[in-house]
């Protein structure tokens, strides 16, 4: 797939620096995704993963500490990574 | 179509361009496919994707981090990762990260599970790494070690074997020379006294002189062999005489057993295990007594006693300060100090005052009994 908004997954590592590693992971992961469909994703993410909305996704890492929003354009191959946000892991269960 | 969307797509040169143009894929993200909005979206993401490769760019990850969260997210866990890999060890190696994934572990990670081999496959360090390192180098070092230890121990053995024995050297009794040339003129005198004739002075000023650690090395002494080694290697190619770091045990054990030999690494190492073999058969006492009976006064002298009559005409019982340090300085090179040669007499002066200094630095004897003694002429009157 294709990732934009990348930046916002650096700014956020660059900040909490303990997220960094998992957040090249997390960037790699969606880079290397084929997804053509929810069910793909889901397949693939189904543990960590929740759709918001039709096309938005909410990835919760609570062991990076963090949530990742997303939006999925799969008939283009896209994701537009929207925000970064800190969790705890209570929040995450 | 509307104004906007007609608008050209235009190359993203910096952050202004680029929060504009997230803001028009935010908004044409929904675009039906087919539609030229759709067109205008693949474009203006593949610019925007490009232009974060350069100024955003984000690291491979490290392959354990990224195989933990496909794991995490595919709801995989150790037990089943344990039994795709085939054991549970090796499962838990690989987590943490004590053990490489293979290339057949990232083959079975992608057929059954779907988790792509290219992140998977960069290189990164486990824990063993270092220690193994480590390990390997404190190995060869210790194998270089042993390996030198086995060549300098041949080269003892080699050189040693032909030696006098400890038995041999504890039996040796210097003998009573005088004997004399064709033309009846004295060629070599001895007679041997006991060490306990001669006055501690006397035996402070050899000891000052020629080895102030006698009474504390077991023969030869590592630390001054390796100087003199060190000297020698920087002194390569120089028409200087080798140094020798000599001590009293290896020179008499050079007299006393290795006459006449050249300066030679073999005479150096036959030295060594000689002196030791000496210090296993006698005594510290017996080996001075032996050494000032032994070694070359210059002339006709050998021995402390044949020196004391040879150039003062006295038993070295009788011998002063002045007189004992001149002696002592003799060994280092008889024939350069004679005093019975008169160009020698300047030379002689010089080292017989770095012997008398000498002594008062060790605190043999005192500073000022130096000071007079430096002051007697080398012949009395």
């Amino acid at each position: 797939m294709i990732v934009i908004g990348a930046s916002a997954l650096a700014a956020y590592g660059e900040a909490h620096p303990q997220a960094g590693p998992g957040l090249r992971a997390l960037n790699a992961l969606l880079r290397q995704a084929t997804w053509r469909a929810r069910n793909e994703l889901a397949r693939d993410c189904g543990a960590v993963a929740r759709f918001v909305s039709e096309d938005a996704v909410a990835f919760a890492l609570p062991q990076v500490g963090c949530s990742v929003a997303f939006r999925v354009n799969f008939e283009l191959g896209v994701i537009r990574i929207i925000a970064v946000t800190t969790i705890n892991e209570e929040d995450a269960t | 179509m509307t104004e906007r969307q007609a608008l050209p797509v235009r190359p993203i040169r910096s952050e202004a361009d680029h929060r504009a143009a997230l803001v028009e894929i935010d908004r044409l993200f929904a675009a039906e496919p087919g539609s030229e909005a759709a067109d205008r979206l693949e474009v203006l993401c593949l610019l925007v994707a490009d232009y974060e490769r350069k100024t955003h760019p984000i690291a491979s990850p490290d392959p354990i981090t990224y195989l933990t969260l496909a794991m995490q997210a595919k709801g995989r866990t150790q037990a089943e990762l344990a039994e795709l890999l085939g054991s549970r060890s090796r499962a838990s190696e690989v987590l943490n990260r004590r053990r490489h994934l293979s290339a057949e572990m990232i083959a079975k990670l992608s057929e059954a599970w779907g988790v792509a081999r290219e992140p998977l496959s960069m290189p990164y360090a486990v824990a063993g790494s270092i220690k193994r390192t480590a390990l390997r180098g404190a190995a060869l070092l210790g194998l270089l070690a042993s390996l030198s230890a086995s060549a300098i121990g041949g080269l003892f053995w080699a050189h040693g074997r032909d030696l006098p024995s400890t038995a041999e050297i504890a039996r040796y009794a210097p003998p009573i020379i005088e004997r004399y040339g064709r033309d009846g003129g004295l060629r070599e005198y001895r007679r041997p006294v006991p060490l306990s004739t001669i006055p501690p002075h006397v035996l402070k000023a050899f000891l000052a002189a020629e080895d102030q650690d006698y009474y504390r090395h077991g023969g030869y002494s590592l630390p001054a062999i390796l100087r003199a080694a060190a000297q020698n290697l920087a002194s390569l190619g120089e028409s200087r005489t080798p140094a020798g770091a000599a001590t009293i045990t290896q020179q008499l054990a050079k007299n006393l057993l290795l006459p006449g030999q050249p300066p030679s690494l073999a005479r150096k190492v036959k030295e060594i295990v000689l002196a030791s073999r000496i210090e296993d058969a006698l005594s510290k006492d017996r080996i001075l007594e032996l050494y000032l009976n032994q070694i070359y006064f210059g002339g006709y002298a050998y021995g402390i006693a044949a020196a004391s009559a040879q150039y003062f005409g006295k038993s070295p019982a009788d011998l002063g300060v002045a007189e004992a340090a001149y002696l002592a300085a003799l060994p280092k090179a008889p024939n350069t100090y004679r005093l019975d040669i008169a160009d020698n007499r300047g030379r002689a002066k010089e080292r017989r005052d770095w012997v008398l200094r000498r002594m008062a630095d060790d605190g043999l004897i005192t500073a000022s009994a130096a000071q007079f003694a430096q002051a007697e002429p080398l012949i009395g009157p």
